[in-house]
Formats: C-alpha cells, sequence, structure tokens
C-alpha cells in the first residue's frame, strides 16, 4: 500500500513537472544559424553577401519576434568586396551588429501546431549602422514537424542607414539592396 | 622611341596585374594563419560578456584558437556546419562555423569532446561568441 502511494506520488510529480516545463518553455522558437543575403544588381556588377550565423528568437503566443546578425559573418565571393562592405560601408568594426526588433503582425494567422504555410506581415525596427527605421514586409512561414521556417524578401535603400558610396563605384553598387531572410526555428526545448 | 613604347606597355601591364590581382585576391586563409590569441571558450565568452566593446576592439576579425569541450553539435543551415563550445553560462556558447566542405570533419565530433578550433572572431549575440571559418586544430 505504502509502495503504491509512493508510486503514484512520484507519477504525479513527474506529470506536473513535465506540464510545468511544457509550460515554460512553449511557443518559443529559436534559430542560432539563420539564414541572411543581400544582393546588390547594378548593369555594371552582381554582389551578393550571405550570412549563416543569423540568431533569432520568436514568441509564437505574443509573435514577438528578434533578430541579431553579426556583420562579420557575411561572406562574399571576392575577397576585395567583403573588404569594402566591412571596411567602408558597413564599419562593421564601429557597428558590429545589426538588429531587427519586431513582431508578426497576424500571429492568430499561423497554427504552430498544424502542418502549413501561413502568411502574415513583419513590422518592427531595423538597426544597422547607428540608425534605426521602422520596417513592414511580407512574411511566410511555414510549420512542418514540429519546425518553422521563416522567409521574407525586402528592399532597402543605403542613403536611410547612412550606408555611403564613394563616387568611383556608385554604378557597380544598386542605391537599393534585397534582403532575404530564411530562418530555420527549432522548437524551444 | 621604340624603348619609350616598350616601357609604356611593360607599365600599363603592371597597372593590369596589379589591379586585377587586387580584384580576384584570395580570401585569407583563416586555417593556414598563425593565431593572433589562443584562449578557452569560457575565458573566452567570459571576457565578451564582461564587456563587449572592449572585447570586439581587441578579437574582432582576429584569428583565435579557442579550446573547449564540445556542447552541441548544429547542421540546421546546411551552408555552414556549427560547433558550438560550452562556457561556464548554461545555454551560451562559442559557436564555430565550418565551411560546407567540411561537413565530414564535424560529423565525426560528439558531445563532450575536449577540441580545439581555429577561426575569425565575429563577435557576440544573443546566444553567445560567433566564429567564422573555422577548422580543427589537431
Amino acid at each position: 500500500m505504502k509502495n503504491k502511494t509512493r508510486i503514484i506520488l512520484m507519477a504525479g510529480v513527474i506529470a506536473i513537472s513535465a506540464a510545468f516545463t511544457v509550460n515554460v518553455a512553449g511557443g518559443k522558437y529559436m534559430t542560432k544559424n539563420g539564414k541572411v543575403s543581400f544582393f546588390s544588381h547594378t548593369d555594371m556588377e552582381d554582389i551578393k553577401g550571405d550570412n549563416n550565423k543569423v540568431a533569432s528568437v520568436l514568441d509564437s503566443k505574443t509573435g514577438k519576434m528578434q533578430i541579431e546578425i553579426l556583420v562579420k559573418s557575411f561572406v562574399f565571393k571576392k575577397a576585395l568586396m567583403e573588404e569594402h562592405f566591412n571596411e567602408n560601408y558597413m564599419e562593421s568594426t564601429k557597428y558590429p551588429k545589426s538588429k531587427f526588433d519586431g513582431k508578426i503582425d497576424d500571429i492568430n494567422a499561423i497554427d504552430f501546431t498544424k502542418d502549413g504555410t501561413y502568411k502574415s506581415t513583419v513590422s518592427g525596427n531595423l538597426t544597422i549602422k547607428d540608425k534605426t527605421n521602422s520596417v513592414k514586409t511580407n512574411g511566410t512561414f511555414t510549420v512542418k514537424d514540429g519546425k518553422l521556417n521563416g522567409k521574407a524578401v525586402f528592399k532597402i535603400k543605403l542613403a536611410d542607414y547612412n550606408v555611403e558610396i564613394p563616387a568611383v563605384v556608385k554604378d557597380k553598387i544598386a542605391k537599393e539592396l534585397e534582403i532575404t531572410v530564411d530562418l530555420d526555428y527549432l522548437a524551444l526545448k | 622611341m621604340f624603348k619609350r613604347i616598350l616601357l609604356f606597355i611593360i607599365i600599363i601591364g603592371i597597372i593590369v596585374a596589379i589591379a586585377s590581382y587586387m580584384w580576384n585576391k584570395p580570401h585569407k586563409d583563416i586555417a593556414a594563419a598563425k593565431e593572433d590569441f589562443i584562449l578557452s571558450a569560457t575565458q573566452f565568452y567570459k571576457e565578451y560578456s564582461t564587456d563587449e566593446v572592449a572585447s570586439n576592439a581587441k578579437y574582432l576579425e582576429k584569428v583565435i584558437a579557442v579550446e573547449g569541450v564540445l556542447f552541441e553539435i548544429q547542421l540546421e543551415n546546411p551552408d555552414e556546419p556549427t560547433v558550438a563550445l560550452s562556457t561556464a553560462e548554461p545555454d551560451l556558447t562559442v559557436r564555430c562555423g565550418f565551411k560546407k566542405e567540411l561537413l565530414e570533419d564535424v560529423k565525426k565530433l560528439k558531445v563532450g569532446d575536449k577540441i580545439k578550433i581555429k577561426g575569425k572572431c565575429d563577435g557576440m549575440d544573443m546566444f553567445g561568441v560567433v566564429m567564422t571559418q573555422c577548422s580543427l586544430i589537431k
């Protein structure tokens, strides 16, 4: 009898702590190795930079979303492009981190428990160098096997973020860059 | 006159050669470069969490050899297999991104392994210190 009580008590404790764990972690997603690329197209030249170390957390209950991008993690095909990007345009030693602080506008449009593709705008503040601007873009969210992928493609103007392009190369670099965000989130355990 | 034309052609040739070398100059080979700093993952993160600005001034873009215990292998981004080293803080790590050609090297590792990695320091984000262009030091 004593043993039985003990087992029931233990099962109860386990059940409660399991429920508690689910509750605490409930709805948080994160990625430590997300991808952000930018693309500059002009008749003279195409330039592409890829960053595979993008960090992000996403709260599926509130829709709150945070992204951090270390500028030095961008890789380019040509070493010279990478050098110019870091030293001249982004001043990445002075401003090593770009950030996005925002939210999924229509969080109810996404059923995180059901596989499928959902759409909602994402809006918030984008900080590049020392400039912060509010941005809004269309996001596509794909739920599959408990994982979540978030994708967005949008354009930014270099002038909005104090990125100055010297006259000599101004025909090679577009005034608007296309930014592609591709984040494979894992559910936070 | 002929000499002068020849000289002119040679000078133009040199300028073109330098320009095309600069334009096509290869990426710095971090794996072959001598490390600027050797330290443990714990120490590396501790310095960064204490003073991010000073640590950036000291470590950004430098070649670092970091020693530590493998916390996690992260393969969710196929373009950059990643190895995270433990620090004194739970869940905060030193993340080391490898080129995808080195996937097999990364797959051979196991959680708990004591390893030494060389890479370029990119700074700190919400999950810890980040290094890219990493390779294993045998």
